[in-house]
């Protein structure tokens, strides 16, 4: 396990190295303008070219990135441009409102793809309509999906929150940054409500695409499995339905849905981006546009360490979990 | 099954049982005002960036000495009650209010204004440059606050009016909080002005509270909160809007959806001092004059203007906006379109390219589509590229791949036109944004920024706006309107047109 864990580590800081590289190389292709855009549209040029040197981007390339990599070194990933905090800072504010939104997702996609799973391996009648409703989801795009969910729900019978994260007038900013958890902290149920009321919609919308995906892996997974002699066995021993089911199928078929459920990860960061902007929820979604509009490279960069090490990490949880349920596939 | 229809049942009870109790509480209730901003406020600290979105809110934590009046670009006091100038137009002397305290309760005293201005002049400030020009300042007692240029500059007293102004800024944080930074970090997300509201939360992405000041020294505002939501969707605030959770859109509500506004609705359409215009790549296609002659005479908005913007939009009269500059005679474009066909086929297949930035996306794209279809009745095939706002200013770094035509709608510093021409038009200006140069323009603009004769002064700008257009490098296009949507019930907006998409915080109020 340690073997593992430090080969995983050593495999992250390669991929953070190259990540890097090419984010710094290409920050030198794109002819974007930090320095105006940290001076305004109308600043005379002569005070832009002092903000130049004043930001280090008359250096070059090479001398740029390993300063950047010295003070990543130390927790130092700059100063955004657009909100003139630190990175770190900023990252910290944000990123727990994507991490709720991301967790609670993953949640109920994986729940109602194993409800999906399930009940299309019970039998054929409702294999045949849940098949239908998986076309359906697959063939939808995720924002066509939030907006449908978002005028329905909120604006055509009101009874959920079209956008945000908490109703202002309940919005307390607690120690974690994790409404759900800051309001049980706290002892407000109301918080509590609250933002689960607004995390509804947009974490629908993303674990959507997850079900289907984990449904339709755990389904043919179980299929097989249902069809080994030792579940046969374990009917002739008298065992419920149930038991069957949860001590000898779904361990052996969650291999592949756990697979799956990693590349559904990076998938779900992706979609972040589109669902945080039609649900007006201010994650590192948002974060990342308003970076992108104002040139903050070093913004950029700090989301895309950030998500990079999020999902390495959970690619490694996942193979631990994997190995774990099925001790023959062992950590490599 | 029946279990599931019961927890189905159970939900839907829930739910509407929640709906309910949403529907049944005020919305902020009746003193509270409720916006939105498509995005993040960057900064505060009046001294530190231009912004749009927050001016609005900018201006009732912050004030500076003079000011335009409402609908208007006629200047007057603010914290200043009275300003003189010297005969020689070099001495400024402004009398400031008595009874104005910053939202700690602190006098506010001539010794903080200067503050503020020295604070303003430090060169890694980005808006220093504001008060170049200045020779020296002072405050003699706590009621007069002096400057000294060291020329004549008419059009300082803008430069003071204007929404990115010095603005006077308490010693809670020049002082208490000055840190190393002077302030930057701490007036980043926090706020110690005179306004009539100060900044009680400021939270990243999500909202900013304003709560009223009750020791304003001027009328009390009607709404005891401004609760200023991000919400970066405009489709999802005008939703909001028809829902009542929201009282008014600033920006971006589309165009082709103002002339039927559900009911509840109403729009303040007022001019804005941002002109629509066309900047020539004159270094590719359009480097023949001919072929110049014969696009211009295809993008001529009178074949577009009213099909694009109804009568949100007025043809441009020079490349000043309206509200600026009144120009006597309309800009005349060629209109024969045969013997722009006939140029065309003359030359040879010519191809351009249309080009905005992503931000402006909304009002642009609908230009550039009439714009498309009007060159390809001449023969040209034209093509639209949208770049990142953040590229706009390195398009001069490579003028072969910048697109032929540039459309934009930028907001000079203020509404004197020596702005305009500063941020425009002047060789290096810094929205020149295809390194025009033009000797002539340079010395007329030298010589109009010091004119104190308005109606000699506007006659030199005029001619330097015939000149840019001769030369087919910068072409008016339209005034368009600045258009605000809110709900009816509320009233006094008080509306400038030097205040891109604001309203005033201080004088709305609620029927």
């Amino acid at each position: 396990m340690l073997l593992y864990l430090a080969k995983r580590a050593a495999g992250l800081v390669g991929v953070l190295l190259a990540m890097s590289v090419t984010l710094f190389a290409l920050q030198d292709i794109i002819p974007a303008d930090p320095a105006r855009a940290a001076m305004g549209p109308n600043a005379p040029r002569m005070l832009v070219e002092a903000k130049r040197r004043d930001m280090g981007l008359d250096q070059s390339v090479v001398t740029r990135y390993c300063r950047y990599m010295r003070n990543v070194t130390r927790g130092d990933l700059g100063e955004s441009v657009h909100t003139h905090n630190p990175v770190v800072r900023d990252l910290a504010h944000f990123m727990p409102a994507s991490m709720e939104l991301a967790l609670t997702a993953l949640v109920l996609g994986v729940s109602f793809g194993g409800v999906l799973a399930m009940a299309q391996a019970a039998g054929p009648r409702v294999d045949q309509a849940l098949r239908l409703a998986l076309i359906v989801a697959t063939s939808a795009p995720i924002f066509l999906v939030g907006l449908l969910l978002s005028l329905l729900f909120w604006y055509r019978l009101g009874w959920l929150p079209g956008g945000g994260r908490i109703t202002p007038d309940d919005f307390r900013l607690g120690p974690t940054g994790f409404m759900i958890l800051d309001g049980i902290l706290s002892g407000q149920g109301r918080l509590v409500a609250n933002a689960i009321e607004h995390l509804l919609l947009p974490a629908l919308t993303l674990a959507l695409p997850i079900a289907v995906a984990i449904g339709r892996s755990l389904t043919s997974s179980l299929l097989d499995v249902y069809r080994q002699s030792y579940i046969r066995t374990a009917r002739a021993k008298g065992l419920t339905e149930l038991r069957v089911l949860l001590h000898h199928t779904l361990r052996n078929a969650a291999g592949p849905a756990l697979s799956m459920l990693g590349l559904q990860v990076a998938v779900l960061f992706n979609n972040l981006l589109i669902v945080e902007r039609l649900f007006s929820w201010p994650g590192l979604g948002l974060y990342t546009v308003q970076a992108f509009a104002a040139a903050d490279l070093p913004a950029v960069l700090g989301v895309a360490l950030v998500v990079a090490v999020t999902y390495l990490a959970t690619a490694a949880v996942i193979d631990v979990v994997r190995a774990i349920l099925d001790p023959r596939l062992g950590l490599r | 099954m029946q279990r599931i229809g019961r927890i189905v049942i159970a939900l839907a009870a829930l739910f509407a049982m929640i709906s309910v109790a949403r529907a049944t509480t005020p919305a902020g209730g009746v003193k509270v005002l409720r916006v939105a901003y498509n995005e993040d406020v960057s900064t505060f600290d009046p001294d530190d960036a231009i912004i749009l979105f927050g001016l609005d809110a900018a201006r009732v934590l912050y004030e500076g000495l003079v000011q335009y009046r409402p609908g208007s670009t006629e200047i007057e006091g603010w914290l200043a009650k009275s300003w003189t100038v010297s005969p020689d137009g070099r001495t400024y002397t402004f009398t400031l209010r008595d009874g104005v305290t910053f939202h700690d309760g602190r006098p506010m005293t001539a010794a903080d204004v200067l503050a503020s201005f020295t604070r303003r002049r430090s060169p890694n400030l980005p808006l220093s440059y504001f008060l170049d020009g200045i020779q020296n300042m002072s405050a003699p007692d706590p009621r007069t606050f002096v400057i000294t240029m060291t020329t004549q500059q008419p059009a300082f007293i803008d430069r003071l009016a204007s929404p990115w102004a010095p603005k006077v800024i308490g010693p809670g944080a020049l002082v208490d909080h000055a840190g190393k930074d002077q302030g930057v970090g701490w007036l980043n997300e926090h706020a110690d002005g005179t306004g009539p509201f100060s900044l009680v939360e400021f939270t990243r992405g999500q909202r900013y509270v304003l709560r009223r000041n009750p020791s304003y020294w001027g009328a009390p505002p009607y709404f005891e909160k401004i609760e200023i939501l991000i919400v970066p969707n405009v489709g999802q605030q005008m939703l909001m809007l028809q829902r009542g959770e929201l009282d008014i859109l600033e920006h971006g509500y589309p165009f082709d959806q103002l002339e039927r506004l559900p009911a509840g609705l109403k729009l303040d359409a007022h001019d804005a001092l941002s002109l629509e215009m066309a900047y020539f790549n004159r270094t590719k296609a359009l480097r023949d004059p001919a072929v110049r002659e014969a696009v211009l005479t295809a993008i001529n908005p009178d074949g577009w203007l009213a099909d694009a913007f109804g009568h949100f939009a007025t043809k441009a009269r020079s490349l000043y906006p309206k509200a600026m500059l009144g120009a006597p005679e309309p800009v005349r474009f060629p209109t024969d379109f045969g013997a722009a066909r006939r140029i065309i086929a003359g030359a040879g297949p010519i191809s351009l390219e249309i080009g905005y930035t992503d931000e402006e996306a909304p009002v642009q794209q609908r230009v550039a589509e009439f714009m498309v279809s009007l060159l390809k009745q001449i023969g040209v095939v034209a093509t639209v590229r949208v770049i990142p706002l953040d590229q706009e200013s390195s398009l001069i770094n490579d003028l072969q791949h910048a697109p032929d035509i540039w459309l934009a709608q930028d907001y000079p510093d203020a509404a004197h036109p020596a702005t305009q021409v500063g941020v425009f038009f002047q060789t290096d200006a810094a929205l020149n944004l295809f390194g025009y140069s033009n000797p002539q323009v340079d010395s007329l603009a030298a010589r109009a920024a010091e004119m104190t004769d308005v109606a000699q002064r506007d006659r030199t700008y005029v001619a330097i706006s015939r000149i840019l257009f001769a030369d087919r490098a910068f072409i008016p296009l339209a005034d368009i309107k600045d258009v605000i949507v809110y709900r009816d019930s509320l009233v006094d907006l008080n509306t400038r047109p030097a205040l891109p998409w604001a309203v005033d915080y201080g004088t709305i109020r609620r029927r």
